[in-house]
């Protein structure tokens, strides 16, 4: 599984500003490289469709400045493997265990900004199983939140929680 | 024990929520995502950890306790809850259970009238974001004699916006022990037949005919025609996609062994109202033949949306087909 994974993301022809054929769409992310992906692929992201719909096919080299080089590759290789249909847990298990949570959550916004469904809701649940079960000041760092409670509303709040857990998580490995 | 599961219905809450106002600036959930995303990724957290999320900040307690919200998360068929009464809920706490996270919560108890307890049999129904406890058998310190169990009629929601209960308009006859169904097109509850019964000499207890359909918003109890005959102990449940209302087993008259020993007659028919012009027909024997058969325990459940009848009879189990009229026999 690891393998063919990896020799699809070496099949990804990676080159610095190349012109761009006919056949492809090139990709422009925000550091200045380009991936040439099928018009396929091109198709599972709403945003870069419907910028090609708007000229007419004519313009085939699309800027995406707000994604970098080291996310787009995750998102095409989902957008690959989710047209040839071979989305499955194990796949979905495998991508994620890759990605730290950093850049689940560079994805997320990539895949928000490219409005691909299916990738934002895996991302989600992803999002999701991660915070779950880790505690609030985890929760503000992992999404940059400013705690706008005075210490005793906070501590009011913290009171009325009556749930009992059966197992909970310590707050994570990778993260600072 | 009585425990109910929470389904998400497939009807929006009594008052319909209109669409959520679009936030101010100063309430952005997650830096960097539009709100309705982040709104999607929190109604994916299971429902357990929503009360610790809350302290996260302000954005996220108004958030996570909004009306709309909490529609969402009856929608999505997810975050699916139990509530467990392990007694009468005016003394002792129910409990819900969240099963994604696999925590516990204790319910604050139900408001307790001072001259009544031992509550039971009655019926925790769910619907939008409320539990509806209504009726049940108890006893009542000022009926004589003390120990014979009478029905109630009052009706008590729990809001799980506020966690808190609310009393609701009473049915216009007490029971315990009835058939009961939601009717999600039209927001309502249906009861039919009960009783109240004693814990030792249960075949002694009463039983009606009566049947009443609730208005969850107008919260106004309504007289329907009554069931066919006496019934008590019955088990309801909607067919036909909401077009008909099902009951189920139960036992009808009493009769004595040598003249002495009340002993329950068990309804081996269904009763079957159609929602649309309310009229009862009787469906024959809904457990086949096998006169030694004695209807047991009814089990419906829900395989979405089209009910589940099992009947537990002994070591045999028997689940009922509605299509061919015949109840098939799963287990030896």
């Amino acid at each position: 599984m690891a393998e063919e994974v990896s020799s699809q993301m070496n099949s990804l022809s990676i080159s610095e500003t190349n012109p761009s054929s006919s056949a492809t769409i090139s990709l422009v992310s925000g550091d200045d490289i380009v991936f040439k992906v099928e018009p396929t692929i091109a198709k599972e992201m709403e945003t870069v469709q419907s910028f090609i719909d708007e000229t007419d096919g004519k313009i085939t080299t699309i800027p995406l400045p707000n994604i970098s080089s080291h996310d787009l590759p995750y998102v095409i290789e989902y957008c690959e493997k989710s047209i040839a249909g071979k989305i499955t847990k194990e796949f979905e298990a495998e991508f994620v265990k890759k990605l730290n949570n950093e850049e689940v959550k560079e994805l997320f916004l990539a895949a928000n900004y490219l409005n691909i469904k299916k990738l934002l809701d895996f991302l989600s649940q992803v999002i999701a199983d991660r915070i779950a079960n880790k505690s609030v000041e985890y929760v503000r760092r992992y999404f940059g939140i400013e705690n706008d409670f005075t210490p005793e509303e906070e501590a009011k709040l913290r009171e009325e929680l009556a749930w009992t857990f059966t197992g909970v998580d310590p707050d994570d490995e990778d993260e600072n | 024990m009585i425990s109910v599961a929470i389904p998400p219905p497939s009807s929006p809450d009594d008052s319909s929520s209109p669409p959520p106002p679009p936030p101010p600036s100063s309430s952005i959930l997650i830096p960097g995502l539009p709100n309705e995303v982040s709104r999607t990724i929190l109604s994916i957290v299971p429902y357990a950890h929503h009360a610790r999320l809350k302290s996260t900040s302000k954005s996220w307690k108004s958030a996570l306790s909004s009306k709309s919200f909490l529609n969402t998360l009856l929608g999505q068929n997810r975050n699916n809850l139990i509530c467990i009464f392990p007694q009468d809920p005016s003394i002792a706490s129910p409990y819900l259970f969240d099963v994604n996270a696999v925590a516990w919560c204790p319910l604050p108890p139900m408001p307790c009238n001072p001259h009544v307890y031992g509550l039971c049999n009655f019926a925790a129904v769910p619907f939008g974001p409320h539990i509806y406890i209504i009726g049940g058998s108890l006893f009542d310190t000022r009926s004589f004699p003390i120990n014979r169990p009478s029905s109630s009629s009052s009706t008590f929601r729990f809001n799980f916006r506020d966690f808190s209960w609310e009393n609701r308009a009473p049915m216009i006859s007490p029971r315990g022990s009835f058939a009961y169904a939601v009717v999600p097109s039209s927001g309502n509850i249906v009861v039919a037949g009960g009783g109240s019964r004693h814990t030792v000499f249960a075949a002694a207890g009463s039983r009606i005919r009566a049947v009443e359909r609730y208005d969850v918003v107008e919260d106004q109890w309504e007289e329907l025609d009554p069931l066919p005959c006496f019934r008590a102990g019955c088990v309801g449940f909607m067919e036909r996609e909401g077009e008909e209302f099902w009951v189920v087993g139960g036992y009808s008259a009493s009769r004595t062994v040598s003249g002495v020993f009340p002993v329950d007659e068990y309804c081996r028919d269904a009763a079957v109202m159609g929602l649309e012009d309310g009229a009862w027909r009787e469906v024959g024997d809904t457990w086949g033949d096998g006169e030694n058969v004695r209807a047991g325990k009814i089990v419906v459940g829900d395989d979405s949306g089209s009910p589940l009848v099992f009947m537990l009879d002994g070591n045999e189990i028997f689940r009922y087909f509605r299509v061919s009229g015949l109840a098939i026999n799963l287990l030896l």
